[in-house]
């Protein structure tokens, strides 16, 4: 390189880095840009095994060894709200419930609590979801099925919530070391779907007809303190009519799927496609998508399985 | 003596076990007999007969009481009544070392004048034995106020314990636990009238500090019923006179059973065989035994009362009645299911609150005035305080005089209570133009009896919200009141259960 060549370069290097000065976006400009997230993936199994569909679906994400540790406390809290069998599918299935269980102890969980607030009387639906005979028939002490302790809901502020600033919540899934949902995918005229984020009402203390007005936002908020590390929807069948409770089996729609994953939104948002319906027709995945928990389009939701 | 203490003490506790059995533990049929005691009560058998209600075959068992009563006498109100050994335990605790006053005695006769008052009104559909029927009157007063009192006690004890933290916990928690799972209900338990019921039962142990045995001396209907039949019991006390040199006896008998300067001879109808005259006798001259010829004393009751006590029964009657059926049940008056018509159901009910302690939402309530004056005790359902479980019948299954009938639970599930109504001036949807819909989600019934249809609403801006306006479809509703009792407007509730041209009246 002679002296004219070396002078040319340096002077074009400096009319770019002077417009690459004038080019360069203000902070707030950057921040509103997307944040390139790596998409969520959700895992998918499809069978009549329900414990297989499990098993598989987790095994898709890397495993319950990914989410549980050796020696650790974990809360399981399925939906087992109603005082109905598992063939009205309006309660977790227990063969799910019991395999998630039997996985937690597999990867060494030093205890297991299976428990929800219920909204038909406790003692009734524990037993007539089959639920606890399920997770008891594991014959392993470290499982536990427990009633809610009126005692242990904490009331907390929500911290970026927009409707919901404060709330009780309970202090046993609070201290938790691992939280896993297990929801099952079903109608329900005021949130029109309850799926996995609309299950942590069951984790939630106070008043909560009163959460119902303005639902949608409220729902959202509440995952801004709930954030289970693993979320699994049971849409071995699904309900389809006359939601959350449901009652009679033609409202029941067998659909041999189990899904997993960590991003609720993204699990909520494929939910709907079970229905017919789409993320954005389900008011708390939008205002959920909107507070940042996770994402709504099904586009960039990357699914496993089958 | 210890033999007799032992099974006093031991039908006290069956009496206490059988009250806590009396809940839900997992199972659709509870798996104690619960109403046994009831089962055994010939006042409840002769009331249901009187009132000629269907008869209730599980009371025909009461005949073997009676049955032995004729062979030893009033040996239930000594041996067996619940009431009776809770009487002699407070007794003990609190007046010990009183002297009797001598007015049981003398009001002795009441018991049967208020036995021939209940039994004659009975033969006229009103149904008042269960007041003053000793076992009712306990499992009520255990019901509404004592277990409710214990368990308020306790939970509150374990609440102040468990915010103070360890190391309290320790030992509070791990006794809590073991209390849960033994004595204290489920959730915590509310009843209606609770100083109004402690009143009466505070009453009823107070008259101890008057005489011994008060109640079951001069009150207790039952014991009258027994003592009627003692009479002509197999089994005598001897001797029937006094003894001249000794009046020990006289001032042991905490019935006043002894012949003495007032009593002519021994009160078969009274003694309830102790046997403490037989154990403290310093001349050994008491003995117990069959076939005595000796004379039985008369039972005077005095013609004129006992017409006049049958009267009183006859005449209030029809007074009771003319208060129940001009008031007409009141709108919120919700009866338990199968309970059928009002009438029927007040002539059946003998108001012992099983019911009320085994309805697993705490629903179920004793009335004070809204049913007139003859239903005092009865229960209904008030949904603010608990539905009725749609999949549950144990009302049923306790109730010792079929009032709440057993039925399939596929005929419980469709027959109305009562009807949901919206009160659109309240509703949160029709008032706020904003979303709810909590009583529809929580509709038991299939197809939902709450529906909704798209409205539009004004809001406090001005703005119109379409909204979903819930509505009930009151030939779904079968009126269990899961919606009053879920509803988030405060106060009471923005739907709320009422009878209803579906309810039978």
């Amino acid at each position: 390189m002679n002296r004219r060549e070396f002078l040319k370069q340096v002077a074009a290097l400096g009319v770019l880095a002077g417009a690459g000065r004038i080019l360069t976006m203000p902070a707030e400009l950057l921040a509103m840009a997307p944040k390139k997230k790596p998409s969520p993936t959700l895992a998918r199994a499809t069978g009549t095994n329900y414990a297989h569909l499990v098993g598989d679906s987790i095994q898709a994400l890397g495993g319950m060894k990914k989410f549980v540790h050796s020696g650790e406390t974990v809360v399981v809290k399925p939906n087992m709200a109603w005082d109905q069998p598992p063939e009205m599918a309006a309660n977790v299935h227990p063969i799910v419930v019991r395999k998630v269980v039997e996985l937690c102890l597999e990867a060494g969980a030093k205890k297991v609590k299976v428990l929800d607030r219920t909204c038909h009387d406790a003692r009734r639906t524990y037993v007539n979801s089959g639920i606890k005979a399920a997770v008891e028939g594991i014959k392993d002490n470290r499982a536990v099925v427990e009633f809610v302790d009126e005692r242990r809901f904490v009331e907390l502020d929500i911290e970026g919530a927009k409707a919901l600033k404060r709330w009780s919540f309970y202090q046993d899934i609070l201290e938790a070391d691992r939280f896993i949902n297990i929801a099952i995918a079903k109608t329900h005229s005021e949130a029109k779907l309850t799926l996995t984020m609309k299950n942590m009402m069951g984790a939630i203390g106070g008043w909560r007809g009163r959460i119902h007005v303005g639902l949608q936002q409220n729902i959202a908020d509440m995952n801004l303190v709930l954030r289970p590390d693993l979320h699994i929807l049971d849409a071995t069948r699904i309900l389809t009519q006359n939601g959350p409770t449901g009652g009679k089996l033609e409202y029941v729609k067998v659909k041999n799927q189990v899904i997993a994953g960590t991003d609720p939104v993204a699990l909520d948002a494929y939910g709907t496609t079970l229905f017919g319906m789409q993320p954005q027709d389900i008011g708390h995945i939008v205002k959920a998508y909107e507070l940042g928990l996770g994402e709504m389009d099904l586009k960039n939701i990357k699914m496993l399985g089958t | 003596m210890v033999i007799r203490r032992a099974s006093q003490l031991l039908f006290f506790f069956l009496f206490l076990l059988l009250f806590l059995k009396a809940e839900y533990a997992g199972q659709e049929v509870l798996a104690w007999p619960v109403d046994l005691f009831f089962r055994f009560d010939p006042l409840l058998l002769a009331v249901n007969l009187l009132t000629r209600s269907s008869l209730v075959y599980a009371l025909l068992w009461s005949l073997v009481f009676v049955g032995l009563t004729l062979i030893f006498g009033r040996f239930f109100c000594g041996w067996v009544c619940p009431l009776g050994t809770t009487l002699d335990g407070f007794r003990h605790l609190l007046f010990k070392n009183r002297t009797d006053q001598g007015l049981a005695d003398r009001y002795r006769r009441v018991k049967y004048y208020l036995l021939f008052g209940l039994l004659a009104a009975a033969g006229f559909s009103v149904n008042l034995a269960g007041l003053f029927d000793p076992l009712c009157l306990l499992y009520r007063s255990i019901t509404i106020v004592l277990y409710p009192a214990l368990g308020y006690g306790l939970e509150s004890l374990a609440t102040q314990a468990y915010r103070w933290g360890k190391p309290l916990t320790y030992v509070s928690e791990p006794f809590y636990v073991f209390l849960k799972a033994t004595i204290l209900p489920f959730k915590p338990l509310v009843y209606l009238m609770p100083l109004f019921t402690l009143g009466l039962f505070v009453l009823v142990v107070g008259l101890e500090a008057v005489d011994r045995r008060f109640w079951c001396r001069a009150l207790c209907p039952l014991g009258a019923l027994y003592g009627l039949l003692a009479r002509f019991a197999g089994l005598r006390r001897l001797p029937v006179k006094s003894c001249p040199d000794c009046g020990d006896c006289q001032a042991l008998c905490k019935m006043g059973a002894v012949a003495s300067e007032s009593n002519p001879g021994h009160q078969a109808a009274e003694c309830q065989l102790c046997l403490n005259c037989l154990a403290h006798c310093p001349h050994n001259r008491v003995s117990f035994v069959w076939g005595s010829r000796a004379k039985r004393p008369e039972l005077d009751l005095g013609r004129r009362q006992v017409v006049l006590a049958l009267g009183t029964g006859i005449a209030l009657a029809p007074l009771l009645r003319l208060g129940s059926v001009a008031r007409r049940p009141g709108e919120f008056l919700i009866r338990p299911p199968g309970a059928g018509a009002e009438a029927d159901f007040l002539a059946r009910c003998v108001r012992c609150g099983q019911c009320m302690k085994v309805c697993p939402t705490n629903g179920l309530q004793p009335t004070l005035w809204e049913a007139g004056l003859d239903g005092l005790y009865t229960p209904r359902l008030v949904p603010r305080l608990g539905y009725c479980e749609y999949a549950c019948n144990l009302c049923s299954q306790v109730c010792p005089t079929s009032a709440i009938p057993a039925m399939d639970l596929e005929v419980k599930q469709s027959s109305p209570l009562g009807t949901a109504f919206i009160d659109p001036s309240r509703c949160i949807v029709y008032t706020e133009g904003r979303g709810c819909l909590v009583c529809e989600e929580h509709c038991p019934v299939a197809p939902k009896a709450i529906i909704f249809h798209d409205g539009q609403v004004r809001d406090a801006n001005g703005q119109l919200n379409t909204v979903k306006l819930p509505v009930v479809v009151a030939d779904r509703c079968i009126g269990c009141g899961v919606c009053e009792n879920k509803c988030p407007v405060g106060g009471a509730a923005a739907i709320r259960v009422k009878r209803s041209l579906r309810v039978e009246l």
